[in-house]
């Protein structure tokens, strides 16, 4: 291997490797992970920006393709393989893809105390994702003129991972890996399906660059073949899913305290583990004098841990009383409209406070259920809380057959 | 030491054969292949170091067949080749170049760095070793060229129109490089200027039209010559009487 300070002065990997770094700096700045103290959303924040470190890779990979060209015309008959001569002179990229990578996750470090490291299977797709990069620019690289291979390249890869999110359909996304911008809160995980597909198709890639270098030009075809291959199957991979690759997080993962009520936390919560069942405890006085039931137990709280206070505690202690409802022939207004009065009474009713319960009810719902638990005995109120149920059981139609018929449907399902 | 061709079937994609059935040997110290221009000198040469693959034929080395990945390994290691054409490496310096050649011939780092050095001195350019190789004259990087076939020690050097672009000057330093490198290695060059052979070269095999039209030592080829030819221009006449005879 030729000395380390030959191979990286002909690189353009030290030069870009600055421009990078700012760029990552100014654009994490700007965009905060979906949920901060959690190690999976904070890593896929953080490696997201690869797509746009990317087209820095190839371009450098390019730019090492073409003077890798010129070294083995120079040598003619070169002994070393192509795949030791494109590794030996692109190893100054792939420190570059590395050096981004570590900074980005640098920056999206969950604060301190934050159990857990960053998400493994997310970072190897990354990788993958900047080695694919890399060898198809060099590739590009060897086989065009240098000033048709790097811009080529770059804009190239750059619609690569900037365009297909803001396409249908929706698999477009998943296959490049992008769609993990929307990962993940704090009761939710990667799908497997959103990690494979980037997986099937930047593998696929290399090994085509690998068939590419190593096969005689008349069989080159072929190594496209697997990139075809594995284009399919991780297109069928994803594509039953929606623009979020996320499900939800397993239950084994999350702890359960046998308190009244019975609560359960994520690993990431622990550290506010008492004052969550302090906050949960309270507002049982005040669901008693109003006549509602505790839940029985809390499931693990989705908000983010910076956020816990509670208000958000009592919020959750409302959603968990608002009925889950089947609605086979759809809702009508009317359904939504009482559904956002009967959430701004029980949170009104836990005791959220205004700003609390004003930042998630619409104005005009929150008006008729401040006027009803401020006005009505609470006797009353469950009379008129029942009263909604059952226009949510019935999905808000007012017709007498398809209420009835609805709320056949959700009377098992109503949570009183 | 013997680099041989048998019955090598030669042909660019959607064109004509080059060679159809072609057989030759390379044995002595020093061989220069002559012919016009197209005749398939530079053709022959890229198969003879398997820089270029054959339909049929095979192309061996002292017995070494150049079959399979190690076969073409063992083959390469022993053979410099040296392309008419030569470019310097952006980012490179003259004995870097030269050294990253030696590396792909499959030296070490250590093993190339230090034979680029005495690779550079028997092409006079160690004063330009630290020159970047982008900044080199056509002449300079001719030179640098030969260095790099120079530097891991093989046993055939090949030369591809090697004095093309040189100036006088130029040319007298190759003569004597020459005149070196057969000390120690056979050397194969293709040319189609006719100056200085008889001293040089051992052999000369003249190619036209993919077919070899003489192969023999020097005198052999002088005798082709018309009898009344004086003597400083009979390997031009010789020459012109091969290729020109049936065309």
């Amino acid at each position: 291997m030729p000395p380390v300070g030959v191979v990286l002065r002909g690189s353009w990997a030290p030069w870009a490797l600055p421009v990078v770094a700012i760029f990552i700096a100014v654009y994490a700045a700007d965009s905060p992970p979906v949920d901060d103290r959690y190690w999976v959303s904070a890593t896929a924040a953080g490696v997201l920006l690869m797509i746009f470190v990317a087209p820095a890779c190839a371009v450098c990979a390019a730019w090492d393709g073409f003077r890798s060209r010129r070294l083995e015309r120079a040598v003619g008959i070169p002994v070393r393989s192509p795949i030791r001569l494109m590794l030996n002179v692109c190893w100054p990229v792939g420190l570059l893809g590395l050096a981004a990578l570590g900074l980005s996750l640098w920056l999206y470090l969950p604060p301190g105390g934050t159990p857990g490291g960053p998400e493994p299977r997310i970072v190897g797709v990354f990788i993958l994702l900047l080695a694919a990069h890399t060898a198809v620019g060099y590739v590009v690289g060897r086989l065009l003129p240098v000033v048709m291979a790097v811009p080529l390249v770059a804009i190239g890869s750059y619609l690569l991972g900037a365009m297909p999110p803001a396409m249908e359909p929706v698999w477009l996304r998943h296959i490049v890996g992008t769609g993990l911008d929307t990962c993940c809160w704090l009761d939710e995980v990667p799908d497997p399906a959103a990690l494979w597909a980037p997986v099937l198709f930047y593998g696929a890639a290399l090994v085509a660059v690998v068939g590419f270098a190593l096969l005689r030009p008349a069989w080159r075809i072929v190594a496209v073949l697997p990139l075809a291959v594995s284009g399919v199957v991780a297109v069928r991979l994803v594509a039953p899913m929606d623009w979020t690759p996320t499900q939800p997080r397993p239950m084994a993962d999350a702890s359960c305290y046998d308190a009244e009520p019975e609560l359960c936390i994520w690993p990431e919560q622990h550290r506010v583990a008492d004052d969550v069942r302090v906050w949960a405890a309270e507002p049982l006085e005040r669901l008693d004098a109003a006549g509602l039931e505790y839940p029985p137990e809390l499931d693990p709280l989705s908000f983010d841990v910076t956020g816990l206070d509670p208000d958000r505690v009592r919020a959750t202690v409302a959603a968990h009383l608002m009925p889950s409802v089947v609605c086979e022939n759809g809702v009508t207004d009317v359904f939504f409209d009482t559904e956002d009065r009967v959430a701004g009474w029980l949170h009104l009713t836990v005791g959220v406070s205004d700003a609390g319960v004003e930042s998630v009810i619409p104005v005009d719902a929150l008006r008729q259920s401040r006027a009803v638990h401020e006005h009505m005995a609470p006797p009353e109120q469950l009379n008129w809380y029942r009263s909604e149920l059952d226009v949510l059981s019935a999905c808000g139609f007012a017709d007498p057959a398809q209420a009835a018929d609805q709320a056949a449907v959700n009377t098992p399902e109503r949570d009183e | 030491m013997s680099l041989t061709l048998d019955s090598i079937v030669f042909g660019y994609r959607r064109k004509s054969l080059v060679f159809d059935g072609l057989s030759l040997g390379f044995d002595a110290k020093a061989t220069v292949v002559l012919g016009p221009n197209g005749a398939g000198k530079s053709t022959l040469l890229g198969v003879a170091v398997t820089a270029l693959r054959p339909r049929a034929g095979t192309v061996g080395l002292d017995g070494l067949d150049p079959q399979g990945r190690s076969g073409v390994r063992q083959f390469r290691r022993r053979i410099a080749w040296i392309p008419q054409h030569v470019t310097a490496v952006p980012g490179l310096r003259v004995r870097e170049q030269v050294a990253y050649c030696g590396w792909l011939k499959g030296m070490t780092r250590s093993a190339a760095w230090d034979a680029s050095e005495s690779a550079l001195d028997r092409v006079r350019l160690t004063d330009l070793a630290s020159r970047p190789s982008g900044q080199l004259s056509g002449g300079q990087l001719r030179r640098m060229a030969i260095a790099q076939g120079l530097v891991h020690d093989a046993d055939y050097i090949v030369m591809d129109e090697p004095t093309a672009g040189l100036d006088p000057g130029q040319r007298h330093v190759f003569r004597e490089l020459v005149a070196d490198l057969r000390e120690t290695a056979a050397v194969v060059v293709s040319t189609h200027q006719t100056e200085d052979l008889t001293s040089m070269y051992d052999d000369v095999v003249v190619l036209a039209d993919g077919r070899v039209r003489q192969h023999g030592d020097m005198a052999s080829f002088l005798a082709v010559a018309p009898g009344d030819t004086r003597p400083e221009q009979r390997v031009e006449a010789a020459y012109a009487r091969l290729v020109v005879r049936e065309d």
